[in-house]
């Protein structure tokens, strides 16, 4: 019989903190049905660049919620975190994978990870980075287990790390 | 008391007179034999210490001396009965009588000595000196009152006087400070200035279909341009602010690795191409309780100043780890390091190392760095050869309200 939907962001920390990671956070995830409604608190909005906010952490995980303006992109980044689920909850974000190579970062390709999706990006420790192309503010609901502790930054200054080029604003 | 003589002209009786002069003197008379005891006194004495007519014949002259004092006063009769002589008793010492009723009043008291038949006799002037006494006890009180009040008004003009000093001398700093920033942003505004004109010059240049590129380009080079200034005006005024008081640590706990996820994904947009920014976070420990902004300010002036001063392609590293109660924050670079002749000036207001002249900067940052650490209770210290300097920067891990 399947497990019942999860219809709030308060049962959805109840059930992470109940199991472990690797074994059951993909499957808690996928019966995901929390309203924007409930998530709405969470939400901080910055125009120079996107927003981090923490909905619950512990030993184990942290549950993060990342507001992208128009046009707002992420660091080509990675981190220590083994395991990380990445859920869009509002607007899309396109996914940019990389892999360093012998004359520097190499692009993987791209996904797209729209609302409503039933797949969720799961990163581990490889390169990438997330941009909203806009024209529409974008959320997404990130679980990191263990909690990051690492966060390395490539290729900072240049052009591909730079901030997407803004989109239509609100 | 015998004793009478004659003169040829007055015929005049000197023993009455002598006996009334002692009965009606305005002062006590006693006088004791060699043992002490009374034998003769004016009714001024027995009144003075509050006895009776005839009361004190015979009695020891100790009755008339406070208890505490009875003791020594023997000591002191038995030596002038030795050596007599006309003198002030007690001098240099506050001397007492007691009364009948066995209050103390203070007392002056003249001796001198005579014999009769052989027996040698000491007679004692008193004179009651309470009036006295109390006017200068009172005088003495206002003296000291006054005395205390000269103290008071002096240490409060002094104070005063401090204060106007300091104030002075503030005034005087941010005047300088004032002067120092008009001088420090004509020379640094100069080069954003003409390079944001030279942008806006060829933008209005720019048609057709290429021109979007180029246009995005020159807007790009314009907000950053915008933002070292903007950056310059927040370090002049964040100083300022520091120096009128104005800045007060507000601690909160705060979670150091968000924050610094955070930071580093802001400042990653000012690094020069190909620099990587690496943050790392020792510690199961997370949480700190500190003042957000002023954390948050050391961090972003040290990262920026390793951006800067560093080359392209260039590792930058933060590290945090919490220890003991500690936090301890380091940031590493291998750009081209502080010149060993600069490194005593590096945290004076406006000082710019020597190789680092041509490189936009107040040379205000890390004067505020030190101000903000002093504030929580932190401390500063860094190593530089060219390729490798850290700044390590150590605060409480919680910090008291």
């Amino acid at each position: 019989m399947p497990l019942p939907p999860i219809g709030s962001i308060r049962d959805l920390v109840r059930e992470l903190m109940k199991h472990d990671a690797n074994n059951a956070f993909t499957g808690i995830l996928s019966r995901y049905a929390i309203p924007i409604e409930d998530l709405q608190r969470y939400f901080r909005w910055n125009n120079k660049h996107y927003t981090r906010t923490c909905v619950h952490r512990n030993a184990d995980f942290e549950l993060l919620v990342i507001c992208y303006e128009p046009g707002q992109a992420t660091s080509i980044h990675d981190y220590d975190s083994q395991n990380a689920w990445i859920h869009p909850v509002m607007g899309e974000v396109e996914v940019e994978r990389y892999a360093m190579g012998e004359h520097g970062l190499r692009s993987l390709g791209a996904d797209w990870l729209r609302t409503g999706s039933p797949d969720l990006f799961r990163t581990g420790s490889a390169i990438h980075r997330f941009v909203n192309h806009g024209p529409a503010r974008a959320v997404t609901l990130n679980l990191y287990a263990k909690p990051l502790s690492r966060w390395h930054v490539y290729e900072a200054g240049s052009s591909k790390a730079r901030t997407a080029p803004p989109g239509p604003r609100r | 008391m015998e004793g009478s003589t004659s003169s040829e002209a007055g015929k005049l009786d000197l023993g009455r007179i002598g006996l009334l002069l002692f009965r009606n003197a305005a002062e006590g008379l006693v006088v004791v034999d060699e043992r002490g005891t009374i034998r003769l006194h004016n009714p001024r004495l027995h009144s003075m210490f509050g006895y009776e007519e005839g009361e004190l014949d015979e009695r020891p002259i100790e009755v008339l001396i406070p208890d505490a004092l009875r003791a020594k006063h023997v000591a002191h009769r038995t030596a002038y009965h030795k050596h007599p002589a006309p003198r002030m008793m007690g001098i240099g010492m506050d001397l007492r009588g007691k009364r009948k009723d066995g209050s103390v009043f203070p007392v002056e008291i003249s001796l001198n000595h005579f014999t009769v038949e052989d027996r040698m006799f000491v007679m004692g002037l008193v004179t009651d000196i309470t009036l006295r006494y109390d006017a200068e006890e009172a005088l003495h009180r206002t003296n000291q009152e006054l005395e205390e009040r000269v103290e008071q008004r002096t240490a409060e003009l002094r104070n005063a006087e401090q204060s106007v000093r300091e104030a002075l001398e503030k005034e005087r700093e941010l005047h300088a400070l004032k002067g120092r920033f008009v001088s420090m942003a004509s020379h640094e505004f100069r080069t954003p200035l003409s390079t944001i004109m030279s942008s806006v010059d060829l933008i209005g240049r720019y048609t057709g279909n290429e021109a979007e590129g180029k246009v995005g380009k020159h807007v790009a080079r314009i907000r950053t341009k915008v933002r070292e200034m903007t950056a310059m005006l927040n370090e002049f005024l964040s100083l300022e602010r520091i120096e009128q008081g104005q800045v007060e640590c507000n601690p909160t706990p705060l979670d150091i690795v968000d924050l610094c996820i955070g930071l580093i994904e802001e400042l990653r947009q000012l690094a020069r191409p190909g620099q990587s920014l690496d943050y790392d976070h020792t510690a199961d420990e997370r949480s700190v309780t500190l003042d957000h902004q002023m954390l948050n300010n050391v961090i972003t002036n040290l990262v920026t100043n390793a951006i800067k001063y560093s080359h392209d392609k260039d590792r930058i590293m933060l590290r945090t780890v919490i220890a003991d109660g500690r936090l301890s924050i380091s940031v590493m670079d291998r750009g081209m390091g502080i010149p060993l002749e600069d490194q005593q000036h590096l945290f004076e207001r406006f000082f710019r190392g020597s190789n680092a002249t041509t490189i936009q900067g107040t040379g205000l940052g890390l004067n505020l760095v030190k101000r903000y650490l002093e504030t929580m209770n932190g401390t500063i210290e860094f190593t530089s050869i060219p390729g490798n300097t850290v700044f390590t920067v150590r605060l409480p891990q919680h910090l008291g309200k």
